[in-house]
């Protein structure tokens, strides 16, 4: 699990990369720190909510959540379903109560 | 959770006013009466999707690690093969050398892994997987757990295959009821051929107002405009001294790369110095900063 997250906050910070490029180091670093502190859906929700329109960014706020989204479904929901599929197949006696 | 957020993704993007004015051809198949219901169904159809696939891949883990990541990179690698095959492997951002080679990797990458997982309908989008790869990817992806199953040798197989059998058929019930849900005249969106410039060209040909045709040429690669390049350049040169005048909301000059702009208005912006909307890559970030 720790591995998926890993992975879900490393292409995360790839795609921060990406959107903001173009605002330099500094709105990369504040952007970065959002993905790290596990905030990325609160500030994505707000942008979105109060239509917030930044020319200098790759994409709009609706694409970067939608984005964002995607990389957690990818990275994190998905494989962690699926481990918890194999283990439940390889332990049974897990998925009942006797 | 992972059948909300594919429903989700699917939903804001299609009731998304912006998008349904700008792409009238691909958004606005969720009707206005019917948005809570079309979607209950998308999160139901996601959810169990997931669960048929997440425990077909299982199934394949149990009997051998191996042979699921075979299948895995197979999957991956036949997809990214077809995409390259059409011309379709970048992704559509602005982005430039090894940066987009390694984004439009990863985008191709975690689009088919999510929609082979969960069905996610936004992701038929041409930009995307494609209507066509993405109905095909569906039927794959219903008949992978059984295919699983025939490799599976365990004391709950029987189980397993009630379980797969139960989620298919509830999933094509309530695939059906979405389709009746939905407005028909967007079936056609679920399978078409179209790549992702062909996609940009049909739409900048086929929208009416200046402000969609200027996002639609000037916010994607530039490589998705080359087949309708000629008409974009006429486009520019018969209205860019009314733009200039009005200077509407969305007019960027320096998103319009020098060689579309007739040459007495690159001139006139500073020449070869004028500021300019760029695309993005490693290079250019490392030298800016």
């Amino acid at each position: 699990m720790i591995a998926m997250i890993s992975f879900n906050t490393f292409v995360q910070l790839v795609a921060v990369l990406a959107q903001n490029k173009k605002k330099g180091w500094r709105a990369v670093l504040k952007e970065g720190l959002i993905t790290l502190l596990f905030l990325r859906p609160f500030v994505d929700a707000w942008r979105v909510y109060r239509k917030h329109d930044d020319s200098e960014t790759a994409t709009d706020s609706l694409t970067e959540m939608i984005v964002n989204k995607g990389i957690e479904l990818a990275a994190e929901s998905i494989p962690g379903c699926v481990l918890q599929c194999y283990v439940l197949l390889l332990n049974p006696s897990l998925g009942s109560s006797r | 959770m992972t059948g909300l957020t594919s429903a989700m993704i699917a939903y804001d993007m299609d009731t998304d006013e912006p998008h349904r004015a700008t792409q009238p051809l691909f958004y606005g198949y969720i009707k206005d009466g019917r948005r809570g219901r079309t979607f209950f169904l998308m999160t139901m159809i996601s959810a169990l999707h997931n669960l048929s696939r997440s425990v077909g891949y299982a199934i394949l883990a149990v009997v051998d690690l191996n042979l699921a990541l075979k299948f895995f990179v197979g999957e991956v690698g036949f997809y990214l093969l077809y995409k390259i095959a059409r011309r379709d492997f970048y992704w559509w951002l602005r982005l430039e050398g090894v940066l987009s080679v390694i984004l439009s990797l990863l985008d191709r990458t975690l689009v088919k892994v999510i929609t082979d997982f969960t069905g996610c309908i936004h992701l038929r989008h041409s930009l995307e997987l494609g209507g066509l790869a993405y109905s095909s990817t569906m039927v794959w992806a219903q008949i992978f757990p059984f295919v699983a199953l025939g490799w599976y040798e365990g004391g709950n197989k029987e189980q397993l295959q009630k379980l797969l059998i139960s989620c298919f058929g509830v999933w094509l019930v309530l695939n059906g009821l979405f389709f009746c849900s939905i407005d028909r005249t967007f079936l056609r969106t679920f399978f078409t051929r179209k790549t992702g410039p062909q996609y940009i060209c049909e739409l900048f040909r086929t929208s009416t107002l200046d402000s969609a045709k200027f996002r639609t040429a000037f916010s994607k690669r530039r490589s998705f405009i080359a087949e309708c390049e000629d008409e974009v350049k006429d486009w520019v040169r018969v209205n860019i001294e009314r733009w200039r005048l009005e200077k509407p909301d969305w007019f960027k000059i320096d998103k319009i790369p020098d060689d579309i702009l007739p040459a007495e208005v690159v001139a006139e912006e500073g020449g070869a110095k004028r500021r300019r909307s760029s695309i993005i890559s490693v290079r250019s970030f490392v030298l800016k900063d």
